[in-house]
């Protein structure tokens, strides 16, 4: 058996993780590679993309029926042969979802689930920020061995990036995954390019890919798809296939250096006094989101 | 004994305490179990996980001087025993089935739910659990706020009397003349505790009181039930216990008041039993007249050790570490009355720093001794042996844990007063009233060997 390659993605909740996880993952089936896509995320929607936005069960339902479940309840089929995982956990409020990702994780190993499929990739999708180390358990112990992260130039965003470079810089030194790249997500303007390229000078990281926000996976997220399935002729398809292609080449994984909280409040204030000098903020991302959202309504409603 | 833990030394002074060694107390839990053990008939239902129970019936039991503890302590104690699945969908159903559990097997008279540190970190809702089994059941039930890192086991004493009064007792009620409560002993953290309670009860009876000791005795849910009837609160302890002295005073406006230490032989067991006579309105001739034999008799027994006392002991130099309630009686049972003289005294029961003064006043002032001893509060024990250390001491009065440090580097006499007891097994064992010295200087001599 080949080595598989074990990627996690992280970054702050509603960011895209699991848009961007699907369409590499799509991309990447399209490539003849045997993909496996694991949801770390108590909602269980990862995946819902690759299949036709079903839902499917969870890891974790074993755990909570105590019944004796075999693995192809929980393992799934999706859009060209994916393997479609959703790790589970418990109802909002109630529980430790961190420790349900820990447990879940560990079942699939015990269950012997990558020897017995035997994927080429693994593609963890992590939820949201490094809160607690039940989060963190993909970038432990070997698990995940490089770690991609999305974030768009909003401060909250490269926030979680960066308390994602420490969890991953406290781990280094004790087996743990190594970064690999920040995939810039929903970066249309230059500025926010620039954002994102200083932020990434400065923690000493390399950005993999700028995706720009689109109406085409608006479209297809609607209809239950990835792009790469629902419009594979679209300008984004061509750019996801070029991310995957990118991460399944690229070997580089390192130590990123996070700054520490003043250096990153200094740095937010550093490029919120450049962004005012320039004048008024640019407003065509306004104007097209609000399209968008129109678009968005009829897509829906002509789906129903 | 060897010490091999290396402590991080700041300026070659003050250890720097990132851990602690052999602590004298345990958890909120603990506190709260063995308190609920030490009332006959109630149920203690731990939610959490497998070892809580059975490290903390185990640690303070047979560390405050052996024995057993309530019908269901130990292995008869329902325990949810937390697996992993209920930390990740949550523990609230395992709860609910235990108490359905336990409601159908065992009889009890008041159930009460002792949770762990668990449940609070994986959001449980255990009020909520514990009021859905009250409106459906008839057995009453109560549930400690023990969970979540919330302190000691003296802190888990308090939490199960506060429970106990926000929910079980009831407004309004009618003030039974002459009862009253003793608060402030904790069962087990307080090795001499059942012997103590008796004894208090027993002294303040001589004066014509009704007491209530609440632990300990065979009246069951009763005790608990006739707190807020009591004409007086009686803390016989410098800090444990105000609170919730100060809570029933609020909810039911029960006065209280505060022995500052054990009353320790005839000379303060007079005054505790004058001071709560006189804040009850009893003469005090009438007092003196009910406790005279009881003081003669106690001084009948010194005549019997004086000798062995002068002879023996005369001016011995002596070192304590002991919880403050504790402490301060044996000090000063054996500075005032027995004519030794205290070098210091470590208190181990981590009081607040708002009562440590108070403590420390007791200890020195009032104090027939040409020498007043130094006051440490120390919780490690590694520190508490480096500080006697620095002491001539020809008896320690502590834990076992100082027992054979006494011997082998301060060739000192030791005797086991504090917690935790593993070398005495006590059950009757009192140092507390008019012939608590007596006692005392029984067990302290009979330490000595003799050549003849």
């Amino acid at each position: 058996m080949s080595k598989i390659r074990n990627i996690a993605i992280y970054g702050k909740g509603g960011i895209g993780k699991s848009t961007t996880s699907s369409n590499i993952s799509a991309a990447l089936s399209e490539e003849g590679y045997k993909v496996m896509q694991i949801g770390c995320d108590p909602k269980s929607d990862s995946t819902n993309t690759l299949r036709g936005g079903q839902f499917i069960p969870t890891v974790l339902d074993t755990l909570r029926s105590g019944k004796r479940v075999e693995t192809d309840e929980f393992i799934h089929d999706g859009f060209n042969g994916i393997k479609c995982v959703e790790a589970g956990g418990p109802e909002p409020g109630v529980g430790c979802a961190g420790r349900g990702i820990i447990t879940a994780i560990e079942l699939l190993k015990q269950r012997n689930v990558f020897e017995d499929y035997s994927p080429d990739v693994v593609i963890y999708d992590v939820l949201g920020d490094v809160v607690c180390g039940g989060f963190a358990m993909p970038i432990r112990e070997g698990i995940a061995e490089q770690v991609y992260t999305v974030s768009s130039s909003d401060f909250m965003a490269i926030y979680a990036a960066n308390n994602l470079f420490k969890g991953i810089l406290k781990y280094a030194n004790n087996g743990g995954a190594l970064f690999s790249g920040i995939i810039a997500n929903s970066v249309n303007l230059p500025e926010q390019q620039d954002i994102l390229n200083d932020f990434s000078k400065k923690t000493k990281t390399t950005i993999t890919e700028f995706v720009p926000r689109s109406l085409t996976v608006t479209r297809s997220e609607l209809r239950g798809r990835t792009v790469i399935e629902a419009e594979p002729d679209s300008e984004q398809a061509g750019i996801y296939r070029s991310l995957a292609r990118k991460i399944i080449t690229n070997g580089h994984k390192y130590v990123p250096s996070p700054l520490d909280v003043d250096g990153l409040k200094s740095w937010a204030q550093s490029w919120s006094d450049r962004l005012l000098g320039q004048g008024e903020a640019p407003g065509r991302i306004n104007c097209s989101l609000e399209h968008g959202v129109q678009i968005a309504e009829e897509e829906a409603v002509r789906a129903r | 004994m060897v010490n091999n833990i290396v402590k991080t030394v700041v300026n070659n002074e003050t250890p720097v305490v990132n851990l602690l060694e052999s602590p004298r107390h345990s958890c909120t839990f603990g506190g709260a179990y063995t308190a609920t053990n030490a009332v006959k008939g109630l149920v203690p239902i731990l939610h959490t996980g497998p070892g809580c129970g059975w490290t903390n019936f185990f640690g303070l039991v047979a560390g405050s001087g052996g024995g057993f503890l309530g019908d269901l302590g130990a292995m008869q104690t329902p325990s949810s025993s937390l697996l992993e699945k209920h930390i990740v969908f949550g523990g609230e159903d395992k709860l609910r089935d235990l108490l359905n559990s336990t409601n159908e097997l065992m009889n009890g008279e008041l159930f009460v739910v002792i949770p762990g540190c668990i449940p609070t970190m994986i959001g449980d809702d255990i009020g909520m659990v514990v009021n859905e089994f009250r409106a459906k059941n008839n057995t009453p039930i109560i549930h400690v706020k023990t969970s979540g890192f919330n302190g000691n086991s003296y802190k888990g004493y308090e939490l199960f009397l506060d429970a106990v009064i926000d929910q079980l007792l009831e407004e309004p009620v009618k003030v039974k003349k002459g009862l009253v409560n003793i608060i402030g002993i904790a069962p087990c953290q307080h090795i001499f505790w059942k012997g103590d309670l008796k004894e208090l009860q027993r002294t303040l009876e001589l004066i014509g009181l009704e007491v209530n000791p609440i632990f300990g005795d065979l009246k069951g849910i009763e005790s608990l039930k006739k707190i807020p009837e009591a004409e007086l609160n009686i803390v016989v302890n410098p800090w444990l216990g105000k609170e919730v002295a100060d809570k029933l005073e609020t909810k039911f406006g029960t006065p209280f008041i505060v022995q500052y230490g054990l009353p320790v032989g005839p000379r303060e067991t007079e005054h505790f039993v004058q001071d709560v006579g006189k804040k009850l309105g009893i003469p005090r001739e009438k007092i003196d007249q009910a406790i005279q034999k009881e003081i003669k008799e106690a001084y009948q027994f010194y005549n019997y050790i004086s000798n062995g006392l002068y002879m023996g002991l005369a001016n011995s130099y002596f070192g304590v570490a002991a919880e403050s309630n504790i402490a301060i009686g044996l000090t000063r049972f054996l500075t005032n009355d027995c004519g030794m003289m205290p070098t210091v005294v470590i208190i181990t029961d981590d009081p607040p720093l708002k009562n440590r003064e108070s403590i420390k006043q007791r200890l020195t002032e009032d104090i027939n001794s040409i020498n007043k001893p130094d006051v440490i509060f120390e919780i490690d024990t590694y520190n508490i042996e480096k500080i006697l250390q620095n002491y001539p001491n020809l008896i320690v009065l502590g834990s076992s844990m100082e027992k054979y440090f006494s011997a082998d580097k301060l060739s000192a006499l030791h005797l086991t007063v504090s917690f935790p007891a593993y070398d005495r097994m006590l059950l009757r064992r009192t140092y507390s009233g008019f012939f608590g010295g007596i006692n005392l200087l029984e067990d302290l001599m009979g330490k000595m060997s003799r050549p003849f």
